[in-house]
């Protein structure tokens, strides 16, 4: 048997996406010595074909713009965007969620086609000397040494199987994480349904430099612009939130996007669908995947990204996550920039540093999104209950719509926001609940029921707010402990 | 199989024609009644002059045509003679100039007679025989008119009331209070006596202690009108007047024939004078309930003007973008009464054409999946959406408590004061809970959610479910079995409860491959498609439909309103086997038929 070609590297960084391009250029800034050598390895020839994130909050656009990301991408076609507007199901009330009142500096988010960033990100770490971008690479196993510590690789390439040996090993290999596999997680990924997007060319989006989000069909409907041609037309995504027993497949997918999610667009934007569906614009489905946040790392192993837990897309908050995590994983390389060649630049005090932060943060966010989403597919009484409450409750003052959209742009994590957001929200259920919004006088059992329900939830989702508080006051050293 | 589809399209077509037809001598009914909608207009007629001679000699044909010649009574939906029936059906005959001694007649009277007379006929006959005179007000129960007074929300407001009583018990109300009087020519011979010549007066409550007592309430009440309790009384009349004004739909008329003559008595008896606007306009609306039976039968009064319910299956199976156009245009676009207890917006589609204030569930989810398959593009598509968005939001603001779907007004099948045991009870409520129309209702409903992406998760689908399954469903039509299974196919395939229907549906195919008449093998295709791939069974059913295609098929029944509970419907069987046969085809062209095993 040949033996395997060997390397070294101080950080192997598996997935070269939005999360692996952006921990490489961080951890090349953390090193302006150029004393390191950072691999980046990525199964892929280019960017994956799959249909991925594409939003990023004005927290994830300054991690962006911090790493020199920004200028290209926007050159390239990026859209800055404004914030959100919500519809409630049918002609109901737009509530305008910007992130100009969200006390953060960055004003604006960035929204841009996937494969645009990706290719683009790629581009750049690709002039970065001390990175070494391989593509059509996997990971094919993790060695460790006696002490248990993660210590190389092997990979396949183009060239055959390699042995890498690393200091540390970033998994940033997406929700379906390789690394995450051989590590020995166990996969606890959960399919919770599909998204179904496609582009749109110039669409009337009500606000054309906003994400959109409608409500009242089965799923969430999102739509936002994602590039920006040299042109001036604007290239627009929407998804559909599709069950994850699929009605329908194949061809026929487009003829139930225009009967059961069509119905609840704006005329105008409606008849746009409508003629892009007709006009047979490919539809492009991934699966949308609930993966409890693991452990996010080991002795010489890093989860970042999806890859350290992710949730349903409808706060859009997954590409914002991962460049925290990036940023983090800059912070600490910093830190420790003038450690010595002979151990590893990543420490575990480094490592545990990035986890206790990183425990942080995740946590909220999956919290808010798992929630938002149940509420916003309203199956249940409950979950209507807190749609209702939500919406009435962003409608009752600026304030409202502020502190919410600070949770919901990972800006703001205090744990006493969090949970007074949680309070406010339940008070408004009980408080949309007894009140119709149409019946002049709804029967009594409909206004207990939907009390009962929106109560129910709340009590359901008590130990999720009690988890994320939990989370949020935690001595760090308890990650350390951990 | 392409010939045949065509020749049911055709008639289809032809009838979807006749029906919007403006004149009401050429029109041709969509659904007919049993007579007491025409009797009831042509005992108006003394009183506003409205019919012109044509329509007039259409109509009492019509009633002539409809007694039954060994028994000389007028038929009730369940083919028994019918006394409220035969009551109206003399006595039209007989004002109009027929003699009462001629055979047929006499054994009308009988048949009335041995019933119990004629002041036991139901609340609107015995309306009209207090306003003519041969019974006195007080063989009906009396109407405290405080119940005008209640609040919307408490039990015994009539809000809480099925629409069509709502506006028969309001006209009666104002009625009562004058009281009327018509010059018709009393039917005394219908009328049952004691041997010292008194009325028989009628039993008003139901047997045993609680009727007892509520008999004793309704003396006190009819007592206490003789007390003086000015404002009260004159408040209560007040808005009574105001419920009249404000229950007038855009087309002039209140919730259907019945209700729609007696409010015009109402306001003739108020003081209005015969060319008031109010009164043009409902008599203009009791015309377009007007219609020929087929294309030369005899003119007959319908229960509504052409229902949605009954134009929508023939839009969808042989109608043109202008029908569809015509339908988007009758979409409710004003709050109604049935708002009160459904948490929806304005939309949704009403029970008749230009109807604007009662919705109907069931007209309502049939016209979703029509303008899905039918509004596909411009101008039409966007709008078709829109009218989609509201009206799926309005078939699910009407599921009931219990899961089931009501048809006009949530609540409709158990309102408080039905509870009270008054004789005449039951026509408060409209249906029961879970009766063939609430079924086919909630089939329907069903039906459209599933085709609008609602899925087995969502609690009001399980509700609907978990509704059906705690009671089995008993229907006497094999349409209402093969619309849920429509309906539950795509929603919960693997549910019991589908599984049992489908399995009724199945074993209820004959040995000719039909099941039962055109219109339920129409629906079991359909049913069946919906389930997978056409099978033998459908391939039977589809041959079955194919050698009737040069029949003119049986017609099938509807549901009506008040006394009047069933229609004929004569061209469903068409529009019903159309549709089989064009979704057969389409989807027969994408698998291969199958063999016999």
């Amino acid at each position: 048997m040949t033996p395997l070609a060997e390397t070294s590297c101080d950080v192997l960084v598996c997935g070269a996406g939005l999360t692996g391009c952006a921990v490489a250029k961080a951890l090349s800034d953390a090193d302006p010595q150029r004393r390191r050598r950072i691999v980046v390895v990525d199964k892929h020839r280019g960017p994956s074909s799959r249909f991925s994130g594409e939003f990023i909050h004005p927290r994830g656009t300054q991690v962006l713009d911090d790493l020199g990301f920004f200028e290209a991408l926007t050159g390239a076609g990026a859209v800055e965007v404004d914030g959100f507007v919500a519809f409630e199901e049918f002609d109901g009330a737009r509530v305008d969620l910007p992130y100009a009142d969200v006390p953060y500096p960055r004003k604006r988010g960035l929204s841009v086609h996937h494969k645009v960033l990706v290719a683009q990100m790629r581009r750049m770490i690709e002039c970065i000397p001390q990175v070494q971008l391989r593509e059509q690479t996997s990971l094919v196993s993790l060695e460790r040494d006696e002490t248990g510590r993660f210590v190389a690789a092997v990979v396949e390439g183009p060239e055959g199987r390699e042995r890498i040996r690393f200091g540390t090993l970033v998994g940033a290999d997406g929700k379906g994480s390789t690394t995450r596999k051989l590590a020995g997680l166990p996969d606890t990924r959960e399919t919770i349904g599909f998204t179904a997007g496609i582009e749109l060319h110039d669409a009337p989006l009500p606000a054309p430099t906003c994400a959109h989000v409608f409500l009242g069909a089965w799923g969430p409907i999102l739509a936002y612009p994602i590039l920006r041609r040299p042109d001036g037309t604007v290239v627009s995504r929407m998804t559909f939130d599709l069950p994850r027993e699929l009605p329908v497949k194949g061809k026929a997918l487009a003829g139930y996007l225009r009967e059961a999610f069509v119905p609840h667009l704006p005329e105008a934007l409606a008849r746009h669908v409508l003629e892009a569906l007709r006009g047979g614009t490919r539809i492009e489905i991934a699966a949308t995947v609930n993966l409890p946040a693991p452990r996010a790392t080991f002795r010489g192993l890093v989860l970042a990204g999806d890859a350290a837990g992710c949730s349903h897309p409808i706060t859009a908050s997954g590409m914002t996550m991962g460049l925290r995590d990036a940023e983090l994983i800059g912070r600490e390389a910093a830190r420790r920039s003038d450690a010595p060649a002979n151990v590893p630049w990543l420490d575990d005090d480094a490592l545990a540093a990035y986890r206790a932060e990183h425990d942080r943060y995740v946590p909220t966010r999956q919290a808010l999104a798992d929630a938002i989403y149940e509420a916003f597919r309203g199956e249940t009484e409950g979950a209507r209950g807190i749609r209702r409450a939500l919406f009435a409750y962003w409608q009752s003052n600026p304030e409202a719509r502020r502190r919410s959209m600070a949770l919901l742009s990972c800006v703001e994590r205090r744990p006493h926001v969090f949970l007074t957001e949680y309070l406010k929200t339940a008070r408004y259920a009980v408080q949309s609940g007894l009140r119709p919004r149409h019946a002049r006088r709804a029967p009594v059992e409909d206004r207990v029921g939907r009390l009962l329900g929106a109560a129910g939830l709340a009590r359901d989702k008590f130990g999720l707010v009690a988890r994320v508080m939990w989370a949020q006051v935690r001595p760090s050293f308890l990650a350390r402990v951990a | 199989m392409e010939a045949a589809a065509a020749s049911y399209a055709r008639r289809a077509r032809e009838a979807l024609g006749g029906a919007l037809d403006d004149d009401p001598l050429d029109r041709r009914l969509l659904a007919i009644p049993d007579v007491a909608p025409s009797c009831h207009v042509l005992l108006l007629d003394p009183v506003v002059g409205a019919l012109s001679d044509a329509e007039r000699d259409g109509l009492l044909s019509f009633v002539r045509a409809q007694q039954d010649v060994e028994s000389g009574a007028w038929l009730g939906p369940d083919g028994e003679p019918s006394l409220s029936n035969t009551t109206l059906g003399w006595w039209v005959r007989v004002h109009y100039g027929d003699d009462p001694d001629a055979p047929e007649l006499v054994r009308a009277a009988r048949v009335v007679r041995r019933l119990g007379g004629a002041q036991r006929a139901d609340v609107v006959t015995r309306i009209w025989l207090a306003a003519a005179g041969a019974v006195p007000w007080s063989f009906l129960p009396s109407i405290p008119a405080e119940l005008w007074l209640a609040p919307e929300g408490s039990p015994i407001s009539p809000t809480r009331i099925s629409p069509w009583a709502r506006d028969v018990l309001t006209a009666y109300f104002l009625l009562s209070r004058v009281p009327a009087r018509v010059h018709l020519t009393p039917p005394h011979q219908l009328l049952l006596r004691r041997d010292d010549g008194d009325l028989v007066p009628p039993r008003l409550t139901r047997p045993g202690l609680a009727g007892d007592l509520l008999q004793a309430f309704d003396r006190t009440v009819k007592l206490a009108r003789k007390i003086p309790r000015g404002p009260v009384l004159r408040r209560a009349v007040d808005v009574a007047r105001s419920w009249l004004s404000r229950s007038r739909s855009a087309h002039g008329g209140w919730f259907g024939t019945v209700p729609t003559v007696l409010g015009i008595l109402a306001l003739r008896c108020d003081g209005a004078r015969s060319n008031d606007p109010r009164i043009l306009a409902a008599l203009d609306y009791l015309r377009r309930c007007r219609g020929r039976i087929g294309t030369d039968g005899p003119l007959a009064q319908a229960l509504a003007a052409p229902r949605l319910a009954d134009l929508i299956p023939l839009v969808r199976a042989a109608g043109e973008d202008a029908d569809v156009a015509r339908l988007l245009a009758w979409e409710i676009s004003r709050s109604g009464p049935w708002q009160v207890r459904a948490d929806a917006g304005v939309g949704g589609f009403s029970y008749d054409v230009e109807g604007d204030l009662h919705v109907d569930t069931a007209a309502t989810a049939l016209a979703v999946p029509l303008l899905q398959d039918r509004a596909t593009e411009e101008p039409l598509a966007a709008r078709a959406m829109a009218a989609i968005r509201r009206s799926t939001a309005v078939v699910v603001a009407m599921q009931e408590a219990d899961g089931s779907f009501a048809r006009f007004e949530r609540g409709e099948t158990r309102p408080p004061l039905q509870q009270l045991p008054w004789q005449d009870a039951d026509h408060l409520a409209h249906g029961r809970p879970f009766d063939d129309e609430h079924l086919w209702t909630t089939a329907l409903a069903l039906r459209c959610l599933a085709r609008t992406g609602y899925r087995y998760g969502d609690d009001r689908v399980g509700r609907s479910l978990a509704a059906l399954e705690r009671r089995p469903v008993e229907t006497r039509g094999l349409r209402t079995v093969a619309a849920l299974v429509e309906a539950l196919a795509p929603l919960a395939p693997e549910h019991p409860v589908t599984r049992a229907l489908e399995h009724r549906l199945r074993t209820s195919q004959r040995e000719d491959g039909g099941f039962g008449d055109v219109s339920s093998t129409a629906w079991a295709i359909t049913a069946l498609l919906a389930t997978g791939s056409p099978c033998v069974q459908v391939h039977r059913a589809v041959a079955y439909l194919a050698d009737r295609a040069g029949d003119a098929p049986p017609p099938a029944t509807g549901f009506g309103l008040g006394p009047s509970t069933t229609c004929e419907l004569p061209a469903e069987p068409d529009a019903a086997a159309a549709w089989a046969l064009g979704r057969f085809l389409q989807t027969a062209g994408r698998s291969p038929a199958p063999t016999r095993s």
